[in-house]
């Protein structure tokens, strides 16, 4: 799924507790208990890289 | 006793008062005449519809819609003995406390009763609807104290259906005189204005009306219906009974249903999961009130369904895989670890969205309805806070991990395939102590009338998430213990 930019600003307009999980769509921070969307997934930091090993 | 107006007497109706004319036999009418009967009150319950099901008395239910893609008006309740507790999917809960509330975000929210004045009707509504046992909702997050809540619903198995349940008990009463194949037509008002002398009914195969008088007379027809009925009984007043504020059919409420996303858990789904946001969330967000299921979409919709879920085979696959396995858009190893996330959520108040009447008329001659159904940005903003919790609370909890529909990150509507009703009707007669706020008072009474009150889901001032049956039947257990007391000590 590929996600506008633009409905990502919709979204976040309407639901400020996910603007900080698209901030980090791009993987900018990936420690602890943080999390991260990926093509509408809510991850924990972390996730990817065992989910690529899996 | 049960009878047929096809075959009335009318002279009968002629030298008779009523102490209650209940006009509709569904979960309202039939719980409120039921417990006034009990009372030794004379009853007189009036249904529209037959025993059974047939087409000429559905076809009166037949109108428009306009806004979001909803059912049609004839499909979405039924209109004969029993009402549409014939269709009814059989989940309760009740209204939260919080429900009742006002909400400084939410304009016009708040009953002018509390849900204490509903629960002392609790147990009595359970034992109607043929309801388990209260238990604790199961939790897939137990050590978190967030802002999200664990709820419950109760299923009726097998779904009662109000006219088989009680028919025969109905029709062996000596209080109670049922009439079948009686349609509102009218209700006449005294020169005075305030105090209802008679309602007015049609059978289908006689064309002269019949007049029915009674000391009370309470409507509980339906949340669409209800409306149609005040706003159609305008051959006395402008703009019909109790509509002196153009409230009538206003502020009409549905549960926007949705499914939200899909879920991997950490560990097997047994039972329908609920998550309720917290009052404190929902003042602090500034959403409404929602409940996120996450279960199977298909098991929770059987008719047996009881909370459950089917038991499957152990699952020897890691978390990692099977969440890799789903990103993929692979068929699960481990289905029990899979479910379908789906919401429904409490609308907010929007006075646009009514049932309103259509310049056709039906074989009667009352105006057919037309119901006006749109989402708010409230709405939205719940529904898309709803998912996003409850994906955040997974996921922080490492309970699981849930992606979020695709529909809910843009900016569009939801499609019909999206987004849809519940088939409950509410709000249309809301209640409210001030007049201009609402079209009953906390005794469910029409504002400027002395003998009209209206039952069911129309006088719901607010939805809640929960699924309107089980309060309908609180109501109207709390609407008899009113009219007892007022029957038995009139006003003077």
């Amino acid at each position: 799924m590929q996600i506008s930019r633009r409905s990502l600003l919709g979204f976040v307009a309407a639901v400020p507790l996910l603007s900080s999980l698209v901030a980090r769509e791009a993987g900018e921070r990936e420690a602890g208990r943080d999390l991260v969307m990926r093509e509408g997934w809510v991850l924990r930091a972390g996730d990817l890289k065992r989910v690529a090993l899996a | 006793m049960i009878l047929d107006a096809e075959a009335r007497a009318d002279d009968w109706f002629r030298d008779r008062i009523f102490d209650v004319c209940v006009v509709g036999s569904g979960p309202a009418g039939v719980t409120l005449a039921r417990r006034l009967g009990a009372r030794g009150w004379s009853v007189g319950l009036f249904e529209a519809g037959g025993l059974e099901l047939k087409a000429e008395s559905q076809e009166l239910y037949k109108g428009a819609t306009e806004g979001q893609p909803y059912y049609p008006l004839d499909a979405t309740r039924l209109r004969f003995f029993g009402g549409s507790s014939n269709h009814w999917g059989g989940w309760t809960r009740p209204l939260d406390p919080y429900d009742f509330e006002p909400k400084p975000h939410h304009p016009l929210s708040g009953w002018p009763i509390a849900r204490t004045d509903l629960d002392p009707y609790a147990a009595e509504a359970g034992a109607i609807l043929d309801l388990p046992p209260d238990r604790q909702p199961p939790d897939a997050m137990p050590d978190a104290a967030g802002d999200l809540v664990p709820r419950l619903f109760r299923f009726s198995r097998p779904v009662t259906r109000f006219g088989e349940k009680f028919r025969a008990e109905l029709d062996a009463s000596r209080t109670i005189r049922a009439h079948v194949n009686a349609n509102l037509v009218d209700l006449r008002l005294s020169q005075s204005g305030q105090t209802i002398t008679e309602a007015v009914f049609r059978s289908y195969q006689r064309p002269e009306p019949f007049s029915v008088r009674a000391r009370h007379f309470v409507l509980c027809l339906g949340g669409i219906e209800n409306a149609r009925a005040l706003l159609n009984a305008d051959s006395q007043v402008t703009g019909g009974l109790g509509n002196g504020h153009d409230l009538v059919g206003r502020y009409f409420l549905e549960h926007p249903h949705a499914p939200v996303g899909r879920a991997v858990m950490r560990k097997p789904l047994t039972w329908m999961l609920v998550y309720s946001p917290t009052p404190e969330e929902i003042r602090a967000r500034r959403i409404l009130n929602f409940g996120v299921r996450i279960g199977d979409f298909d098991q929770w919709n059987a008719p047996d369904f009881t909370g459950a879920l089917a038991p499957q085979p152990d699952c020897a696959v890691n978390f990692d895989t099977l969440l890799a396995t789903e990103m993929r858009g692979g068929d699960t190893p481990c289905p029990a670890h899979v479910g379908d996330v789906f919401i429904a959520c409490e609308q907010s108040l929007n006075p646009e969205n009514r049932v309103s009447l259509m310049p056709e008329r039906d074989r009667f001659g009352l105006r057919k309805a037309k119901l006006a159904w749109r989402l708010s940005e409230m709405d939205l903003h719940t529904l898309k806070t709803g998912a996003a919790e409850v994906a955040r609370h997974l996921a922080e909890h490492d309970a699981g991990r849930m992606k979020i529909a695709d529909w809910l990150l843009g900016d569009r509507l939801p499609t019909a395939d999206e987004l849809w009703g519940g088939n409950h009707h509410m709000g249309t007669t809301r209640m409210s102590d001030d007049p201009a706020k609402g079209v009953v008072d906390a005794k469910a009474k029409v504002h400027g009338l002395d003998n009209l009150y209206m039952g069911g889901s129309s006088v719901f001032s607010t939805s809640g998430h929960a699924n309107p049956t089980f309060t309908i039947v609180q109501l109207a257990l709390r609407q008899a213990d009113i009219l007892d007391a007022r029957l038995a000590d009139p006003p003077g």
